[in-house]
């Protein structure tokens, strides 16, 4: 029976295998095949099970038939087989009986050789039988990392991931608070919203990863706008790299202190001319950082500070270049608010990767909590005071960012609103502020109603909005806070 | 007699009638052996071979032994049937009335010998189907009984020889055996030389009683249906059209063994079985016998003959092909 096992075994492995082995091959490189691969093995594996053991069965020998056997096996002359039939008769004549009886001193002169079957093609059907079982504990071992999710499911951040998203928004909003960018706030709480959605399961996925792209990029364009599309080279030695590392981690104190450092070692001539050209360069995209700020002047002074350096006049360059050191904090505003924005897409984008098919959880987490760049050093690090960059040149909007009515992101905490905090100042928000319904307007009204003053603030300061204008809307918007805490019924 | 007896005795005659008739032929032991067991099997032999190899003493000594009439046909292209089986003449009787008289021929014998059998017309070689088959004779339209024990033991030339005629189909397969007796080796005609040319007559060792004992003896013999099967597979396995037919049978066989055939087989596979001193009938005993009992009952094709492909040829093939093993 083993051997008509092992015989049928054979029959379909040594075809099988390679087949098998192709399909699994197939299977590591095509999405099809893996998908159909598991459809196959439910198939093929009962057919396999079923042959053998059909073939098994089918194979059963009758006791002649093994009897007979065993004569051929020990020279017997058949007369164990004819024994064993003639054991059914009810009476045996003469020879039958002298038959039986010489068969009876037979076997009990010798031992008796029980017939044994070496299937054939033994070690091939082996062979080919290890082959497929360890390409299959090879594939199965190492899967192929899932490529397809079901783009209609209702997706649901895992707990740690939502913990940590909580984490990071919540961080997010209070630098994009400090910061008083609203841009940026609108991006902070459109993360914040998504993520409550995300934790609440009741967006699908194609909605949610739209959503999150959408704001990954977003805050991508926004950072490189805000860094005037300059970027810090972080990873120098010597004088400059600590510079450039305080710059970019918005570090006031240590980029003043470093910046000193670098102007006496300018002026003693010990700086490198190497060294002297990073900080060309260094000092260039400062310029573009200042030009980014609506800062003209401060552009083109740090612009005439690095056509400077190199000079004969070491002195005279370090003597600029020291003089530059006011900028920093505005220069400092706009690379914290460039480090948001990448805090924010990297937020988007380790959100995206948690609800991809093969989420690695462990390290969305990891990417959730790890605050990179200026994002994580401008968090609550307040800023001079009267030294924003929102500052303008005539000194409007001073005093926004000390204001209590600042727009406060939106936290995990937050249930939501009917108005998102999307920055639409729509009907809707007209008709919470202006109609005579009797109740105040709620905290997300008088938070938009903040967010697009300042909106207002900005443009005036780029010169965006004629200057006629910025009397009326100014004393538009007071007029609104002038209501004080009541905020009175009124019809427009 | 018990059967270790009955089985004793079996043998003792046969070897010992072996043993009588090799002091007057030297060698030829297969043919003798088998001559015996087709006599004591009622079975008949066909033995073919060239002239003065002792074919006729071997026959002559066999009915000495057992005290057999013999009777002795020479079979010749004018031979006709009546001279074989006799005839009814015109005779006066006692009253001195004129009556037809049946005088019978030679085939009634105990031992008949059919010298040259293919020599003789297919006519007058038909005139042996019904007295093979049947031991009876039918002479215008009356039949006559053959005083048993009937055995004919024909001789032929080979077929290549001149003037000879091929025996039909159904005259071979009456025949239980076809023996191809061959020259005596070196060794053996060293022995012949001096063999005399002409022998005294030797006296009768044993009765017909002993005969027919022998013959009951014989069909005691039990034989297990498995192999009874065997022969079964391997009768289908002559037959080239048989599902079971071997490659061998379908390239060479025009026409598988008879039903008779295969009974031909079982009876001298008995024979052979007790003769090994066996008490049942195993599978080698069919093997050893299949040659002599089937070869003359293949017909082969023309693609046999002309490859010079022997039926002894095929049934070895054959024999290597079908399984002792039953089916399942």
């Amino acid at each position: 029976m083993g051997s008509a096992a092992v015989a049928e075994l054979r029959r379909w492995l040594i075809p099988g295998a390679p087949l098998a082995l192709l399909f699994l091959g197939g299977a590591l490189l095509s999405p099809w095949v893996r998908y159909f691969a598991v459809y196959m093995g439910l198939v093929a594996a009962p057919l396999l099970l079923g042959a053998v053991l059909t073939a098994t069965v089918r194979s059963r020998h009758s006791r002649g038939y093994l009897a007979k056997w065993i004569d051929l096996e020990n020279q017997l002359e058949d007369r164990l087989a004819s024994a064993v039939e003639w054991d059914a008769l009810p009476q045996l004549d003469g020879f039958q009986q002298r038959c039986v009886e010489t068969l009876a001193t037979e076997l009990a002169s010798r031992r008796l050789e029980l017939p044994r079957t070496r299937p054939r093609n033994l070690l091939f059907t082996l062979t080919a039988a290890m082959v497929l079982t360890a390409a299959l504990a090879f594939s199965l071992g190492r899967r192929a990392p899932e490529r397809e999710a079901d783009a209609t499911e209702k997706v649901k951040l895992a707990a740690p991931v939502a913990a940590g998203a909580g984490e990071a928004v919540k961080a997010l909003g209070e630098q994009v608070a400090s910061l008083e960018d609203v841009q940026l706030a609108q991006l902070a709480s459109d993360l914040s919203v998504l993520v409550q959605k995300l934790d609440a399961g009741s967006l699908d996925r194609e909605r949610s990863l739209a959503e999150l792209e959408r704001l990954r990029r977003e805050a991508t364009q926004l950072g490189a706008t805000r860094a005037g599309g300059a970027s810090l080279d972080t990873s120098g030695s010597g004088a400059l790299g600590p510079l450039a590392r305080a710059l970019a981690s918005g570090d006031l104190k240590s980029a003043e202190a470093a910046l000193d450092r670098v102007s006496g070692q300018l002026a003693a001539g010990s700086l490198a001319d190497e060294e002297v050209a990073r900080l060309r360069t260094l000092v260039g995209a400062l310029a573009s950082v200042a030009e980014s700020a609506s800062a003209p002047d401060g552009a083109a002074l740090l612009r005439k500070v690095a056509d400077k350096l190199g000079d004969a006049d070491p002195a005279a360059s370090a003597q600029q270049l020291a003089a530059a050191k006011g900028l920093l904090p505005s220069l400092m505003k706009h690379l914290s608010a460039a480090g948001a924005a990448e805090r924010a897409a990297q937020v988007s984008a380790a959100l995206e990767r948690s609800l991809g098919p093969d989420a690695p959880e462990r390290e969305v987490v990891a990417s959730l909590k790890a605050p990179h760049g200026p994002a994580a050093a401008g968090a609550g690090q307040p800023l001079p005071s009267g030294q924003t960059s929102l500052l303008g040149q005539n000194g409007a909007g001073d005093g926004v960012v000390a204001e209590p009515r600042s727009a406060p992101p939106h936290t995990p905490s937050d249930q939501g609103s009917e108005l998102r905090p999307a920055g639409v100042w729509n009907g809707r928000v007209l008709r919470e502020l202006f109609t005579d319904s009797g109740s105040a307007p709620s905290d997300e009204v008088r938070r938009l109603l903040v967010e697009h003053e300042r909106v207002a603030e900005q443009r005036f300061e780029r010169d965006e909005i004629p200057g006629q204008y910025t009397d009326a809307v100014r004393a538009y918007f007071a007029g609104l806070h002038a209501r004080g805490g009541s905020w009175t019924p009124t019809r427009k | 007699m018990d059967t270790d007896q009955e089985v004793a005795e079996f043998q003792r005659v046969f070897s010992t009638a072996v043993e009588q008739i090799h002091r007057s032929i030297i060698g030829q032991s297969e043919a003798i052996e088998f001559a015996l067991i087709g006599l004591i099997a009622g079975g008949h032999v066909l033995l073919e071979g060239a002239p003065g190899l002792g074919k006729t003493r071997l026959v002559k000594t066999l009915s000495r032994l057992f005290n057999l009439q013999f009777s002795r046909i020479q079979f010749t292209p004018d031979l006709m049937p009546a001279d074989i089986l006799g005839t009814n003449i015109l005779s006066q009787n006692e009253k001195g009335e004129r009556v037809f008289v049946f005088q019978g021929g030679p085939i009634f014998g105990n031992i008949v010998l059919a010298d040259e059998v293919n020599r003789g017309t297919p006519k007058t070689q038909s005139a042996l189907l019904e007295a093979m088959e049947e031991h009876t004779v039918t002479i215008q339209g009356k039949r006559y009984q053959l005083p048993p024990p009937f055995f004919v033991m024909a001789t032929q030339n080979p077929i290549e020889m001149e003037g000879v005629y091929p025996l039909p189909e159904a005259q071979l397969d009456r025949f239980m055996f076809k023996i191809e007796v061959q020259p005596p080796p070196a060794s053996d005609m060293r022995a012949i030389i001096d063999v005399p040319v002409s022998l005294p007559e030797e006296k009768p060792l044993f009765r017909l009683d002993d005969l027919a004992a022998l013959q009951r003896t014989l069909a005691r013999v039990p034989v297990a249906s498995h192999l009874k099967d065997y022969v079964v597979r391997l009768y289908r396995a002559t037959h080239p059209t048989s599902p079971e037919a071997p490659n061998i049978t379908r390239q060479y066989i025009r026409y598988g063994t008879s039903p008779r055939g295969a009974q031909a087989l079982m009876l001298a596979a008995k024979a052979w079985a007790l003769l090994s001193g066996r008490f049942n009938v195993a599978a080698q005993d069919i093997q050893r016998v299949a040659v002599p009992v089937l070869r003359h009952r293949l017909i082969r094709n023309f693609e046999a003959e002309a490859a010079n492909i022997t039926t002894a040829d095929i049934l070895g093939e054959l024999m290597r092909a079908v399984s002792e093993l039953p089916a399942k």
